[in-house]
């Protein structure tokens, strides 16, 4: 690499253009020059005044300006990237109450009566047509079909069939379009939820949350664009926060996940004897001295760890806040149910969703984990169920009484669906089911889809999509869409080559589309 | 990467060194003409060495432009003229330099000559210098903003389309976009590669290397694939600083290769567009109804800083979508005095046709305020909720808001007669009552007598 006519040290130095041209910024003379102006200046500014260390570069950049200022945002920044969104948005903000672990269609949504005369029949191979199955199940000497023990029935006047799980649900059908016919390429949680949020079965890509903050920006410069929050009172898989990160997006885009508990965001407090009175100007010092930083490196990072101190600032004023439930009447706790005064809880955060995106919170990511039902199927499912189903209904009502549900986009869903056959012992009152990604349910609500409408069908077995399948990638394209985004267009240049959500492929649902 | 080519590398100075030709010749002009009028006194001993100057860089810049012409960039019978009109006044600048020097030999003739040939050499030069012009900059570039000039035809203008069933592929479709980002470099004067988008004959024809456009086959249309370059290539098309085909429009030119067969005359129906296609041609030839926003009417332009001001008093200001100048508006909640935001919302008027989205909610807006709304014609959606002193003698005056479609009204003394007045807003669809002074009986009266309205109350 290195000329023997050149010094040693220059085997140091990097074959890669972009790297080089760092190398030249920070090369020894350039080092001598800005050392020598730089200590210069500090000296000069000591010899002014001890007080005024920094009066030299402070001066070059004008006056500090109270941090206040950086609120009154100009149309860029932070507004999102230029060019969006592409057209007309439906929707303002989305919650996406994810129901992890896979929630089993069979005994929530997609009703199939065919089962109760086929109980306990092996599942015809004309119908697994040598689908993969799990380790779990694959070794079974059988797969014998398990009806639902939960009794249906249709409701509201779009006739939707609900189990009788989800009473409440049940009351809001006509709010809600049902999509039976989801399916996924995953059949392992982690993969399969990595999918749905992030487009992609590897980590690393960005969440779905990270991407409408980094295309559209925010609507309130006081609170994080896209928030995480993830119940206390489920359990089983994992969740991980890579699941809301920012992948190769800046990273002031990642999900700012709350805490399920009292204090939803630790610290914000002053510490003891510290009254905050000089923290504005001591931070945009901070930014000043960043923004030099940021000058000669000009790596993005600088530019997001501005960005999350000055939010983490804003927050202290505006969490406690938003975050303070005292105003929320008698009635309110009554409609999400007695645990919604259990902070953390999922009741608890769907109610903190809806205070958040009454804000101007752009995207809540909500988790409830506890969906992974293998054995024991009917008693967990109807814990899970009761734990869910009033507070999820509660969200959907008070958005819709507030006039919110109109540009608030509401998903409900899981990774995955789960197997019309038992894993395990089979017994009418005991059953399990495995994962099963080719058919299951998921339903969204509010801003821009149909209401009272059921998309797709699945098998008798609901174990194909026979009908308008939706595939992950077209839920993303969907969901981009009704936030007035082209999912082809919103892209990054990352590694050599763009990407976006929902990488090659993804087809926006328009028949669900009002 | 390109080879280097030392005659071609030499030969685009051409264009940097004749201005000194220009310069020295016409200097030379200038002092004879002000020495005959005595404008000047004594300059005249200059003129030999300012002509000998002239041609010597005249034959200098001729040299570089016979280099220059070998790249066959240009239109053969221009480039042509321009070459010998440089090359015979150059011979005349040679021929004016030896008649100003007082030779013997020239005694004869000097006299009668030597001003005809000063004359004909900056009338030669000139000529040069305009045919030169035409050749890098276009035949009409002197002439483009010329006032009164006859409209220029366009061999494949075509009238506007109103329908898509109208349009013609290349015709409509096509060849809009080839001219407006291809055809500055690609035309009969200025033929980059020896291609022109002229007429559909040069079409045809290619360039340099032949197969611009291979009729069914985009991956092997040179046109196609130059655009389809990464933008570092050097070989990309548009070159850098020209504002390269945009993904849409590469698109459609593919679709017309494949699918349209590149056919000059069929019509875009006739290439069975699917909907994606359809989409995308009604956006490009901005027919309504295909467009993925649907139903955008236009709004005026609203400067940057008439919203940054805005947004220093407060309020937050969204673009709904990118350049529609449509917009979402938001006045964060906290309860303010009646007199600020009375002012606040005059300020607003300032983009008040623009604003499709509008909540005002827990401002401590009053019935007073509520007349200010009026002229907000485009509102489509309005939120006035948790204001809790608004009446039906201030909420009924939204009437005057034709292109509302949902209002959004809880926490407020709305009563029936607030949606009886409403309700003769024909676009109106949702109201929101929730909490107001409508208990449920009435708004089961209402919904039932106006049956296009939904109201929405709550638990």
């Amino acid at each position: 690499m290195s000329g023997h006519h050149h010094h040693d040290h220059d085997i140091l130095r990097s074959n890669v253009h972009d790297f080089k041209k760092i190398e030249e910024s920070i090369d020894r003379r350039q080092f001598l020059t800005k050392t020598s102006l730089g200590l210069g200046a500090v000296a000069l500014g000591s010899l002014m005044g001890a007080d005024k260390l920094l009066a030299g570069t402070a001066a070059k950049r004008g006056p500090i300006k109270p941090l206040a200022n950086a609120n009154a945002n100009p149309i860029s920044g932070a507004n999102g990237i230029p060019g969006l969104p592409h057209f007309l948005p439906k929707a303002k903000r989305v919650v996406y109450l994810f129901q992890s672990g896979g929630p089993s269609q069979f005994e929530t949504y997609d009703y199939k009566p065919k089962l109760s005369d086929m109980f306990g029949q092996d599942l015809p191979p004309s119908v697994r047509k040598g689908q993969r199955l799990t380790s779990m199940s694959a070794s079974q000497s059988s797969l014998p079909l398990a009806p639902s023990k939960y009794k249906f029935d249709q409701y509201g006047e779009s006739r939707a069939w609900v189990s009788e799980l989800m009473p409440h649900t049940a009351k809001m059908v006509d709010d809600i379009c049902f999509i039976k016919s989801m399916h996924t390429e995953q059949i392992n949680h982690d993969p399969a939820i990595t999918f749905f949020q992030t487009g992609h079965q590897l980590a690393g890509r960005p969440s779905i949350g990270a991407w409408t903050s980094y295309g559209l920006g925010s609507d309130n410069q006081n609170l994080p664009t896209f928030i995480t929050l993830v119940s206390k009172n489920g359990n089983g898989q994992p969740l991980y926060s890579r699941l809301w990160g920012n992948g190769f997006l800046p990273t002031e885009h990642q999900g700012v996940q709350f805490r399920s508990g009292k204090d939803p965001v630790l610290f914000l407090n002053n510490p003891e004897n510290y009254d905050g009175h000089d923290r504005a100007q001591m931070l945009a010092y901070l930014k000043q001295m960043n923004d030099i930083q940021n000058d000669t490196y000009g790596d993005p990072e600088i530019k997001a760890r501005i960005a999350q101190y000055e939010m983490a600032f804003r927050m202290q004023t505006s969490v406690p806040e938003v975050t303070d439930m005292s105003d929320e009447s008698e009635a309110t706790f009554e409609m999400y149910g007695k645990e919604s005064r259990d902070p953390g809880t999922y009741a608890a955060n769907c109610l903190m969703a809806r205070r958040l995106l009454e804000k101007g919170v752009k995207f809540v990511q909500l988790y409830q984990r506890g969906w992974d039902h293998h054995i024991g199927l009917p008693g967990n499912i109807e814990r899970q169920c009761k734990m869910t189903d009033q507070a999820t209904a509660a969200l959907l009502q008070d958005l819709k009484q507030r006039g919110m549900l109109e540009d608030t986009l509401v998903i409900w869903g899981g990774e995955f669906g789960r197997t019309a056959y038992s894993q395990g012992r089979l017994t009418k009152e005991d059953y399990g089911r495995d994962h099963h990604p080719r058919a299951f349910t998921m339903w969204m609500a509010g801003a821009g889809v149909k209401p009272g409408m059921t998309y797709g069908e699945t098998d008798d077995f609901s174990y194909n999509v026979v009908k308008d399948p939706v595939h992950v990638h077209d839920f993303h394209a969907t969901l981009l869409h009704l936030m007035g985004v082209d999912h082809e267009k919103l892209t990054y240049k990352h590694q050599g080559r763009r990407y976006r959500l929902t990488d090659v492929h993804g087809h926006v649902v328009k028949d669900i589309l009002s | 990467m390109e080879e280097s080519n030392i005659i071609l590398f030499f030969g685009r100075f051409h264009p940097l060194l004749v201005h000194l030709p220009i310069g020295f010749l016409i200097f030379a002009g200038i002092i004879e003409v002000t020495e005959r009028f005595n404008f000047t006194n004594g300059l005249k001993k200059v003129v030999p060495f300012s002509l000998l100057l002239g041609t010597l860089s005249a034959v200098a810049a001729s040299v570089l432009g016979l280099m220059l012409a070998t790249s066959g960039d240009y239109n053969h019978e221009a480039l042509d003229d321009h070459k010998w009109a440089g090359i015979a006044t150059t011979l005349i600048a040679l021929f004016a330099y030896l008649l100003s020097l007082d030779l013997s030999i020239f005694k004869a003739i000097k006299e009668k000559l030597y001003l005809v040939v000063v004359v004909v050499m900056i009338g030669g030069l000139s000529a040069t210098g305009h045919l030169g012009g035409n050749l890098t900059h276009g035949e009409d570039y002197l002439t483009h903003y010329m006032p009164f000039k006859k409209k220029e035809v366009d061999p494949l203008k075509r009238p506007e389309v109103t329908e898509i069933a109208q349009a013609q592929f290349f015709g409509d479709v096509v060849h809009p976009i080839i001219k407006a980002k291809c055809y500055s470099c690609h035309n009969t004067s200025k033929q980059k590669g020896q291609l022109s988008f002229e007429s559909i004959e040069t079409y045809m024809k290619g360039g340099k290397h032949g197969k611009t456009i291979v009729a069914g086959d985009a991956a092997a249309s040179e046109l196609l694939i130059r655009v389809n370059l990464s933008e570092d290539d050097k070989l990309f098309m548009p070159p850098k600083g020209k504002t390269p085909l945009t993904e849409e429009e590469k698109l459609i030119i593919e679709y017309w290769i494949n699918k349209g067969e590149a056919s000059y005359d069929a019509d875009f129906m006739a290439s069975k567009p699917n909907e994606e296609m359809l989409d995308l041609v009604a956006g490009y030839l901005k027919l309504s109804g295909h467009s993925a926003g649907g139903d955008m009417v236009s709004f005026g332009n609203i400067p940057e800083q008439t919203i940054a001001s805005l947004q220093e008093q407060g309020f937050s200001i969204r673009e709904l979508a990118a350049n529609s100048y449509a917009y979402d508006v938001v006045l964060p909640t906290g309860k303010s005095d009646a007199s600020t935001i009375a002012q606040k919302l005059e300020a607003l008027k300032a983009i008040k046709d623009n604003i499709l989205w509008l909540s005002l909610e827990n401002s401590g807006l009053t019935d007073a305020h509520v007349g200010q709304l009026n002229s907000f014609s485009n509102l489509r959606k309005l939120n006035i909720s948790k204001n809790s002193s608004l009446t039906d003698y201030g909420l009924k005056k939204l009437v005057e808001l034709k292109n509302m479609e949902s209002i959004s009204m809880y926490a407020t003394k709305a009563d029936v007669a607030t949606i009886e007045a409403l309700a003769a807003i024909t676009k109106l669809k949702n109201i929101y009552v929730w909490k107001t002074n409508l208990d449920d009986k009435e708004i089961a009266t209402m919904q039932d007598k106006h049956k296009q309205l939904t109201l929405v109350s709550g638990i």
